[in-house]
């Protein structure tokens, strides 16, 4: 953690559970003021679960979240706070917007329930502007199914963004944005962190967006993170098998050899005992750990990546310091 | 091209609200044969979900379309509700944009993937029904157990996988997947990614995939299409497309996602400036002068044509 | 910036209304419907009210069982009061009671239907408790205790109308509300900081007013039907005119027996009519409002 910045946002061992899935399974995460971080995993590896807690959408089973340094709750007891620096842009853009309410409305709903009488009209039209939609008031009087995907999504960040948050949790906020808004948007976002201090919880399955705008990375699995650190790290020297397998298969690495991960669609209901990665690693699959280290990860939990964690990896091959990068060198 | 599954000649689609025409595809004309593969790109509102959703003629009632669509020999804008009922799923099935909303809330996942195929009857019964759900969710990469489930019990990426399922239940030949990758991670991306190979080789499966990520079209399609302002700008075989793009308009998508370990992309997101054109009020001449590094005095007279750019390429630019 | 909300909210009545235009039976409905309204408006010009007055009826030299080539237009009763008249005044107290007992139904039905719905859990478990409760006991039985305890009179009719047929109401706005608060509009307005008030107010309601206005126009026809069976049964108003007191009346008084039709079938028919056509406008707003029925193809 850097000295002397307290943290936004710290979610320290956080348990949610659906019945017997546990979706997210003692995650530790925290966001510092002006930063950037990526949470990325496979789809159902708990991160919408994650951020739904944070903004205080879903009760959490155990665990703390602290927002701002105030408001948090003790380990085991578990209370949810509506915080209004935190605001949330959802995977969905179209289920996110009420079909009867006109654009205007849906922007300016959050200015209304805030009870924030003065300039409506203007600050509605600057937020659509920046989030890209312009000319704004040709979109005034548009109902959400008379724009197209995209244009849906931007709505949604204009009308996060007009709650000036400190904290943004993002999910997968240009997904469903084509290439040429998709810088745009991106820059937005940076410009914000780094001229108004926000702070951007992003998810996200594009490392690209990482190496766009995050200052760093969290690599979540089956609720846990198993790999945090700076962005250029995680992205140019992975340590964890898992985020290693995740750089093989961008489109735009193609020279990497391909490490598509088969075995059991990972379950959060049937997490695997030991290494909850162990049953697809591609690195003990591979036979070349030592006997030392190849033995424990079926039986033996590496353990989630602390809270303060500025760069550690859930691996047994790691924290052994058998030598990550030395063992992939090696021909497999 | 005499094999073609898909043949579309100068489609042109009008949609009209509050009074207002929104000519969302304009004059188009693309060929898909048999058992190949086109990727369709563009911006988002240049008109790609018009354009698949008229294909099985899925646009709201009251918008305005001319042109000729054939889709397995048929003439689709013709036919009568039986014939389209008998095109829809089994000529071509479509996976659409925004998994979330296209499901029921209330019926198991299963039951969703299995009512196409009881309704055109391609199963004998709800026994070879249940057994085809099981094979199909095993086959999109889902345990059998997930049949049960309803859809918000699944993420985001596993839903999108159902969605597949759905269209692949009736066999169709023509697959049309809109954004069918968007909604998922890298891992499951490249999951669905080879199961499309698959399936194209497998069952000789035609494919029509629509994202604007234009890295994973060139892996997925032979040949690409881009879209701009609801005309073809360019089109030809995809990695040619990708990496040496006749159109200015192109050469900007394909920088759009940058490439990790590449220095100047870091922590500077590059988008193309200016706004997204707006349908029905379109910019004279070339659609994209006023966004492109490129434009001169050429560019204003008229709307480029689509020419010949290269072997088996075409491109709509005068430095063509 | 409101205007632009009224604006876009005028366009969509303006819609509505062209699909509903657009749709025969709902423009048939509505005609028939207009047609009775302006029976019951026009009442006074229509008929002299002491008509229905067997003392004003007899000082008048009315005729008995009058048919109606005796007595136009529609003939008299056993008491010598002009059928034309009952009719007219009738479509009234029907068309009134009818209307009445809806609004009662609907608004107990959609208050415990969104409640339910929306806050969940205990209270959930508790109203549909209630509802399911009420929709097990027989309403005939319930009624006549209600009607005898209560006493005779339009009010009480209505509210006994609106106390007994509100479950099914409740049901469905309640399952219409648990798909709308799944959506992640309404989390979204959660993350906004909105309270259960706004969420219902801004999210739910204009998400189940369609189906709620449907459900009213199809709950007239009903209420309408009950008033005249509680009429029929002799539980009604004994001082108001409605159709279903003519039936009654009628029956009870050997009209079939007498062959006397002029004075059953005037009634009958208006009900009938009058049922058809809310009907009618009902299913044409359940076809706009849930466009799954008629949109696309
Ligand atoms: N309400 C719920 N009831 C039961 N299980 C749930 C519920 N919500 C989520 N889950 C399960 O929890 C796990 C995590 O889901 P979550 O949506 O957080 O994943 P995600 O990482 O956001 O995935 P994606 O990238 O696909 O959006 C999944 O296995 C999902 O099936
Ligand atoms: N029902 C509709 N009524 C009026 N205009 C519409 C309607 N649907 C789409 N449009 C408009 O038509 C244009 C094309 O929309 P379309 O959904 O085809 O775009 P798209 O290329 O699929 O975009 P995206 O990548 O965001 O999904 C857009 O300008 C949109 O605003
Ligand atoms: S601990 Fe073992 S199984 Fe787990 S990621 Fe490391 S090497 Fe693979
Ligand atoms: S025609 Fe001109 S403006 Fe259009 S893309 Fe080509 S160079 Fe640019
Ligand atoms: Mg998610
Ligand atoms: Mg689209």
């Amino acid at each position: 953690m850097r000295a002397g910045v307290t943290p936004l946002v710290e979610v320290e061992d956080l348990h949610v559970h659906f019945g017997a899935a546990r979706a997210v399974d003692g995650a530790s995460v925290h966001v510092l003021p002006g930063e950037v971080l990526a949470l990325v995993g496979e789809s159902g590896s708990g991160k919408t679960t994650l951020i739904r807690a944070i903004q205080g959408l879903q009760k959490p089973t155990s665990g703390t979240i602290r927002v701002d340094g105030a408001g948090g709750s003790s380990p085991g007891k578990v209370q949810t706070i509506f915080n209004p620096s935190v605001q949330m842009v959802f995977q969905d853009p179209t289920g996110a917007l009420n079909p009867r309410q006109t654009i205007y409305e849906i922007v300016a709903e959050g200015l209304r329930i805030k009870g924030e009488a003065g300039g409506e009209a203007e600050q509605v039209w600057a937020a659509l502007s920046r989030a890209g939609l312009r000319p704004p008031e040709r979109f005034f009087p548009m109902y959400p199914h008379e724009v197209s995907g995209g244009q849906r999504q931007r709505v949604v960040i204009a009308g996060a963004m007009v709650m000036e948050p400190r904290l943004l949790l993002a999910d997968e906020p240009v997904a469903s944005l084509d290439a040429s808004i998709r810088g745009e948007i991106l820059a937005l976002m940076r410009r914000l962190v780094d001229e108004t201090g926000l702070a951007i919880l992003v998810v996200t399955h594009d490392l690209g967006l990482a190496w766009n705008i995050a200052d760093r990375v969290a690599v979540m699995y089956l609720g846990r993170i198993v790999e945090t650190g700076p962005t250029e790290q995680i992205l140019e020297d992975p340590r964890h098998p898992y985020t290693r397998a995740l750089l093989s298969v961008v489109p735009e690495t193609r020279e990497m050899e391909q490490q598509i991960l088969t075995g059991e669609i990972p379950d959060p209901a049937r997490i695997p005992p030991g290494c909850r990665f162990h049953p697809r690693c591609p690195l003990l699959q591979s036979g070349i750990l030592p006997e030392t280290i190849s033995s424990r990860c079926p039986t033996d939990d590496p353990g989630p990546t602390p809270l303060e964690a500025v760069s550690a990896a859930a691996c047994w091959a790691v924290t052994s310091g058998a030598g990550p990068s030395a063992l992939w060198a090696s021909p497999g | 091209m005499s094999d073609s599954l898909l043949s579309i000649r100068d489609l042109s689609i009008t949609y009209h609200t509050q009074g207002r025409a929104v000519p969302a595809v304009r004059r188009v004309s693309l060929d898909i044969e048999k058992g190949g593969s086109l990727g369709l790109a563009g911006e988002s509102g240049c008109g790609k979900s018009t354009l698949a959703n008229s294909i099985l003629r899925l646009l709201p009632a009251g918008t305005e379309v001319t042109g000729h669509i054939t889709l397995d020999g048929k003439d689709v804008l013709g036919l009568t509700p039986g014939g389209l009922r008998a095109v829809r799923w089994t000529a071509g099935a479509i996976v659409f944009q925004g998994a979330l909303h296209a499901l029921n809330p209330v019926q198991t996942v299963g039951d969703q993937i299995a009512e196409p195929m009881s309704l055109h009857r391609t199963v004998a019964d709800d026994d070879a029904a249940k057994v085809r759900v099981v094979e199909l969710l095993r086959r999109v990469g889902l345990p059998a157990a997930r049949a049960e489930s309803f859809p918000h019990e699944l993420s985001g990426g596993q839903r999108q996988r159902v969605l597949i399922a759905m269209a692949l239940a009736c066999d169709p030949q023509l697959l049309i997947a809109d954004e069918p990758t968007t909604a998922l991670d890298l891992m499951v991306q490249a999951q669905v990614l080879a199961l499309l190979e698959d399936l194209k080789e497998e069952r000789d499966l035609t494919l029509l995939f629509i994202t604007h990520d234009l890295s994973v079209l060139t892996y997925a399609c032979e040949r690409l299409a881009v879209m701009y302002a609801g005309r073809i700008v360019e089109e030809g075989p995809a990695w040619e497309v990708f990496e040496n793009g006749s159109h200015p308009y192109t050469r900007a998508l394909a920088a759009a996602f940058p490439t990790i370990g590449d220095e100047g992309s870091r922590m500077a997101p590059s988008g193309l400036g200016g706004d997204p054109p707006t349908p029905g009020d379109l910019p004279g001449g070339c659609p994209f002068h006023p966004r492109c590094p490129l434009a001169h005095d050429a560019c204003l007279p008229a709307e480029p044509e689509l020419r010949v750019s290269g072997e088996a390429r075409r491109a709509a630019c005068v430095l063509v | 910036m409101t205007s632009i909300a009224m604006q876009r909210r005028r366009a969509t009545v303006s819609r509505v209304w062209a699909q509903f235009r657009s749709s025969r039976q709902g423009m048939i409905g509505l005609a028939v419907l207009l047609v009775f309204v302006a029976v019951a408006l026009a009442a006074p010009l229509l008929a002299d009210v002491r008509e229905l007055n067997p003392v004003y009826a007899r000082a008048q030299g009315n005729p008995q069982w009058g048919p109606p080539s005796v007595f136009p237009p529609l003939g008299t009763d056993y008491i010598r009061r002009s059928v034309w008249a009952q009719f007219v005044w009738g479509s009234r107290v029907s068309l009134f009671v009818g209307l009445a007992a809806t609004v009662l139904t609907i608004l107990i039905g959609s208050v415990v239907g969104i409640v339910a719905g929306f806050v969940g859990g205990k209270v959930d478990a508790v109203l549909m408790r209630v509802t399911e409760w009420f929709l097990v006991i027989p309403f005939l039985p319930l009624a006549i205790v209600l009607a005898s305890v209560l006493g005779r009179n339009v009010w009480n009719i209505i509210f006994v109308i609106g106390i007994t047929s509100w479950p099914s109401t409740a049901r469905l706005v309640r399952a219409q509300v648990l798909t709308v608060k799944q959506r992640l509009f309404v989390d979204r307005a959660r993350s906004l900081g909105a309270g259960g008030g706004h969420i219902v107010a801004h999210h739910i309601l204009p998400n189940v007013s369609g189906l709620i206005l449907a459900n009213a126009t199809l709950a007239v026809p009903i209420s309408i039907l009950t008033e005249t069976t509680l009429s029929f049964l002799g539980l009604g108003d004994p001082t108001a005119a409605s159709w279903g007191k003519t039936l009654e009346e009628a029956f009870v008084n050997g009209a079939m027996a007498r062959n006397a039709w002029w004075y059953f079938l005037p009634a009958g028919l208006g009900i009938l009519a009058v049922v058809l056509a809310f009907t009618l406008i009902g299913r044409t707003l359940e076809e706009i409002a849930n466009p799954r029925l008629s949109r696309s193809r």
